[in-house]
């Protein structure tokens, strides 16, 4: 009865030990992974309109870092990611440079309300994004590549020309990494995908942007 | 033998008629296939507007083993050229609709190299659109991006060694991504294409005349068929159509009060449509800037004086934006001495270091700063100060007489600055003070005593006037002076045996 008991005790030992040991790993491999990863920042500031989007125009990104041409790279990035989360229609980028050229607008000076508004009507948009890219860097040491990107969007209402909601977000090649080399992110173009994506996502989560299927 | 040749014939019938399948095949599928537009691909990492052709040919031959009719490079850089379109990455949808038009595609390929790194690791990163021509909607876009850092391969086994390896995997995903089928889409949609609509003078003086451009984007509606017009703080006023210039044009008077009107432009195409778009406002200024100068400096019974630096600061009673302005600054006579000009808003302050335009010091005497401004519909303001500059130094005069064995001295000042201090000291041959003597006011008079003529008294005189302008003196012996006579700086500067020191500052 008494041996019975300590093969029991010595069962538990072993099981707790085991449970433990797991729980341990997959605290190690979720911290590895980054699963408390950030997330991209969103302040809302005007409460969105019931309907839904129907077009989106990106203006052009104005770029703080000096990164050669690094407004232009997200500019496109966010294009990409706009068009492949829904079947809205995204104003062409050569109508915005278009209308900015007609506007005497220059590409780093955000409009005013109502020429956001003129904008708006004239690209048959109901949403506009404008956005800043606040930092972008890609320093190549010999273990590697580590890109940083900052940026901010924001969202205005094509309508009243109001700021709706804005996101600010930064990351670094290091921070999607997983175990190893793996998750790594080497190139500000893949950050910046990646980032878009993450931003469009959360928007979307929190209904803030919504999909009109066609 | 006759078995033999007709067994030939019929291979020979069957080949023809298998080649003669092939070839009609080709054509149906070749008329059939979705002709697509492989615009020039932009490099981002060439700087603004860069081209990258080896990209472009490679999207091309995507396309090509797609199924697709691509369209050949030299119609569509032809296109460009007569087009005027000098830009890559980029195409507006009235461009798309000519590009439709001209070439008849369906489809068109933008392109652009986001990020090309031929260093190690070299790393090469596209994005593509693919637009749909007949309604230029962006149908499709897709990024791809790779760096040698994102392939570790065991061994290092078929690892891309440089850009060119990373970029025949680049195009090969992009391949992959990119949508199988086009759907052919014959008819021309009703787009929303973008007008384009000119409103000149955003700020115009009351009677001005205003002008509001309207161009149709789309080249299949025919402008005979379109009523447009312009409204105007409820006022509708026609549009022209001006077929030379191809666009409609409505002019009118800016009449009513100053403040800002709303332009709206109504585009009636009849049964096709009926459109209002809002094409901006402008605004009527008939008010001249009204601009405040102040000019701080040092003062003078009233007056602004300048000694080293005069600031200048003029703002507007109600402010505006503006268009130009200058700053002039004038002698007695209204010449000008110094101008400065500018475009936009006027600087927060001037500072003039009393220098002519040719770089040397303004003289003493009487002057004038004016400020001109022009606002956006132009209207001038113009305002004027006066001031003084006075930079000469003070001037003392000493009077020696000998009494009785001793030395009479007086000091004098007479200038219109008044003096803020003045010392004096007397020192003996052998550098021993004799007498020192300072104060505010002027004249004064002292006496040394002296034993003979061959006796040494050297007198240094320092003094500032409450501008600032400092002056020091040096007289190496007062009794060698003629007695009676009044003495200055200039005076000095007569005699080698007396030492004159002037300098502004000590």
């Amino acid at each position: 009865m008494c041996r019975g008991k300590k093969r029991q005790m010595k069962n538990c030992k072993k099981v707790r030990c085991f449970i433990s040991g797991v729980i341990v790993f997959l605290w190690g491999m979720s911290a590895l992974a980054g699963c408390g990863g950030k997330k991209p920042y969103v302040q809302e500031f005007s409460q969105k309109t019931a309907q839904e989007t129907q077009g989106i125009a990106v203006l052009p990104f104005a770029d703080r870092s000096g990164y050669d041409q690094g407004g232009k790279i997200v500019y496109r990035l966010v294009l990409v990611e706009l068009v492949k989360l829904c079947n809205w229609r995204v104003a062409l980028e050569g109508d915005v440079v278009k209308l900015y050229r007609q506007m005497r607008l220059k590409p780093w000076e955000v409009p005013d309300v109502e020429q956001l508004r003129i904008i708006a009507v004239r690209l048959g948009v109901d949403t506009l994004i404008v956005g800043e890219v606040l930092e972008m860097d890609e320093k190549v040491t010999s273990s590697g590549v580590s890109p940083a990107l900052s940026i901010q969007v924001r969202v205005y209402d094509g309508k009243s020309g109001l700021l709706q909601w804005s996101s600010l977000y930064r990351r670094e090649g290091g921070d999607y990494q997983k175990m190893m080399h793996f998750g790594m992110v080497n190139t500000v173009s893949e950050l910046g995908t990646k980032m878009v994506q993450e931003i469009l996502g959360v928007w979307k989560e929190k209904g803030l942007l919504s999909c009109v299927e066609s | 033998m006759f078995a033999l040749s007709r067994r030939k014939n019929r291979r020979k019938e069957g080949a023809g008629i298998s080649l003669l399948l092939f070839v009609l095949l080709f054509v149906v599928e070749q008329a059939f296939a979705v002709q697509v537009a492989v615009m020039p691909v932009e490099d981002l990492s060439q700087g603004d507007n860069g081209l990258n052709p080896s990209m472009t040919s490679r999207l091309r031959e995507v396309l090509i083993r797609k199924g697709h009719a691509v369209v050949e490079e030299k119609r569509i850089i032809d296109f460009m050229a007569k087009n005027r379109i000098r830009r890559v990455g980029s195409l507006d949808s009235n461009n798309i609709l000519r590009l439709r038009q001209e070439l008849g595609i369906e489809y068109l390929l933008l392109g652009s190299v986001n990020q090309l790194r031929d260093k190690e690791p070299a790393a090469l990163a596209i994005s593509l659109q693919i637009i749909r021509a007949n309604d230029a909607k962006m149908i499709w876009a897709g990024s791809v991006h790779l760096c040698r850092a994102d392939v570790r391969k065991f061994l290092g086994l078929a690892e891309p060694r440089n850009l060119p390896e990373i970029e025949d995997i680049v195009v090969a995903r992009a391949m992959e991504i990119m949508p199988h089928d086009l759907p052919a889409s014959p008819e021309a949609s009703k787009g929303n294409f973008t007008e384009e609509i000119h409103l000149s003078h955003e700020v115009v003086k009351p009677g001005e005349t205003l002008r509001c451009r309207i161009r149709f984007g789309e080249s299949n509606v025919k402008p005979a068929e379109a009523a447009v017009s312009v409204v105007v703080g409820g006022k509708v006023i026609e549009a022209v159509y001006l077929p030379q210039e191809k666009y409609f044009e409505a002019v009118w008077q800016a009449t009513g009060k100053d403040g800002r009107y709303p332009v709206s432009v109504s585009i009636n195409r009849g049964q096709q449509s009926r459109k209002n778009v809002f094409a901006g406002s402008f605004m009527i200024d008939g008010r001249p800037p009204d601009i405040v100068l102040a000019l701080r400096g040092q003062e003078l019974d009233g007056e602004v004086v300048l000694r080293r630096q005069l600031t200048i600061s003029a703002v507007l009673k109600e402010p505006e934006p503006l268009a130009s302005w200058t700053i002039a600054i004038l002698d007695g006579s209204e010449q000008v001495v110094k101008t400065e000009s500018g475009r936009g808003n006027l600087p927060g302050r001037f500072s003039w270091w009393g220098q002519r335009q040719d770089g040397m010091l303004a003289e003493d005497g009487l002057y004038s700063v004016r400020v001109e401004v022009a606002d956006r519909a132009g209207n001038n303001g113009v305002a004027s100060e006066k001031f003084r500059v006075v930079r000469k130094r003070p001037e003392l005069t000493i009077v020696t007489e000998k009494k009785e064995g001793e030395i009479q001295v007086d000091l004098g000042y007479d200038a219109k600055v008044p003096l803020a201090f003045w010392r004096v000291e007397l020192r003996s041959g052998s550098g021993e003070i004799l007498l020192e003597k300072n104060g505010e006011k002027l004249p004064v008079r002292f006496s040394v005593p002296f034993g003979n003529e061959s006796e040494k008294i050297s007198c240094r005189i320092y003094g500032q006037d409450v501008l600032g302008n400092k002056m020091r003196q040096i007289i190496e012996n007062i009794i060698a002076l003629r007695p009676g006579r009044e003495r200055d700086g200039d005076q000095d500067s007569e005699k080698g045996a007396e030492e004159s020191g002037w300098s502004v500052d000590f």
